[in-house]
């Protein structure tokens, strides 16, 4: 047989399919039926030429698992490495199960077809041995945001039952108090944080116009249209610069986050408007 | 920036006027105008909307005073023609009183790291 150089139209319009199915497939939550399961990675074994294993030892998440199986198997045979993911190859199974189903390559994806099966049953993450497996429960919540990134609000974004969690916002891990316990993001913690990214996040859900009241500092630059603030952050090239405004109708000040470079508040205020600042001069303001 | 304001056949006066998140800056008369928008027929013409709040900037003016133009293809900039002198209000802002001209209606932006975000008050 020759190599598939492209895809039929008939073929490119089921990939969308596929996606679906598997993304649905990768997102699966538990609780599982533990019977379901343990036949379905019985079928893994004969796939793979194998004889089933003879014991099937459960853990409530792969934190979990991984522990029990360094205990049992030796340290560092736990490392998730070695694991296999089930629900999470859904990425590599679902690209052999379109190649098996729409491009006619039965033969050739054969023994991924346990593999397939347990995922499509909603098997999690497994550590196979000849005898005996080590499996994880499904988590019981995966939470995404509208871009299908990890994300949660008032909650971890994946939760497992054993209490296992990952907290992220807009696919970012952070810690669980930056989700759970805004409150406890202290001005000292937004500075010193390492990690851009989950710096980022921190500086949100504190409120960048508070970080930069709170810092205290001594306006770069003020004239009638406002008063410019700067503060940079460690291993960051990114300044926080932001401009402080009266609202003229309601005398409420508030600050808008400008460019890095921006000189003065004329400058500043002018950019919110995409105009140049010397044109940036109103007749009248309300 | 990059697009640059240029005089207005209306008015002397180059200088624009603002409203709380908008700015209306005088420009070429002879810009293309793109879509007319539709009048509201409460509010008349409705420069803006806050998405959050609801209120608006607008200007109840007899047909043949005031028009209002899309002419960017995100619907943010617009193009309005004054040909009478009109009034601007906003429920939480003070009228304004706008003289004849072209003017492109800017809303106010805030930058993030990652892109670009509209206020809206």
């Amino acid at each position: 047989m020759g190599m598939i150089e492209e895809l039929t139209p008939e073929q490119d319009a089921k990939l969308e399919g596929y996606y679906g199915k598997w993304l649905a497939i990768g997102l699966q939550t538990g609780p599982r039926d533990h019977s379901v399961i343990e036949r379905a990675l019985a079928d893994v074994y004969k796939c793979g030429g194998l004889k089933p294993p003879k014991r099937f030892v459960w853990g409530g998440s792969p934190v979990e698992v991984a522990r029990i199986v360094d205990k049992e198997c030796g340290a560092g045979a736990g490392d998730p490495g070695h694991a296999c993911y089930g629900t999470h190859d859904a990425s590599w199974l679902g690209f052999y199960d379109f190649m098996r189903a729409e491009m006619g390559l039965a033969e050739e994806t054969k023994e991924l077809e346990g593999l397939t099966e347990a995922a499509l049953a909603g098997i999690s993450w497994f550590w196979p041995y000849e005898d005996v497996v080590y499996i994880s429960e499904l988590p019981t919540v995966v939470a995404q945001d509208q871009e299908g990134r990890l994300h949660a609000e008032t909650g971890p974004a994946i939760g497992y039952s054993d209490g296992t969690a990952v907290w992220a916002w807009h696919g970012v891990q952070v810690p669980e108090d930056v989700i759970m316990h805004p409150e406890n993001i202290t001005v000292e913690r937004v500075r010193d944080e390492a990690n851009a990214e989950v710096r980022r996040v921190m500086l949100e859900r504190f409120g960048q116009d508070r970080y930069i009241q709170e810092l205290g500092l001594r306006p770069v630059h003020e004239d009638e249209t406002g008063q410019l603030f700067r503060t940079e952050f460690k291993n960051d090239p990114e300044v926080l610069t932001m401009v402080r405004v009266v609202d003229t109708s309601t005398g409420r000040p508030y600050f808008l986050r400008v460019p890095p470079d921006m000189q003065t508040a004329k400058e500043a205020v002018a950019w919110t408007f995409d105009v140049p600042p010397q044109e940036y001069s109103p007749r009248a303001e309300s | 920036m990059g697009r640059k304001a240029k005089g207005t056949k209306g008015s002397e006066d180059r200088r624009p006027y603002r409203q709380g998140d908008v700015l209306l800056v005088p420009c070429d008369a002879g810009m293309e105008h793109g879509v007319e928008v539709k009048r509201d027929p409460v509010r008349g013409l409705v420069l803006a909307v806050g998405e959050a709040t609801g209120h608006m900037h607008h200007i109840q003016a007899p047909v043949d005073a005031a028009a209002l133009f899309d002419i960017s293809p995100d619907k943010l900039d617009r193009l309005l023609e004054v040909r009478m002198p009109v009034t601007l209000y906003h429920d939480e802002h003070a009228p304004i009183g706008i003289d004849p001209g072209s003017y492109v209606v800017r809303r106010q932006r805030e930058y993030t790291p990652q892109g670009l975000r509209t206020v809206e008050d």
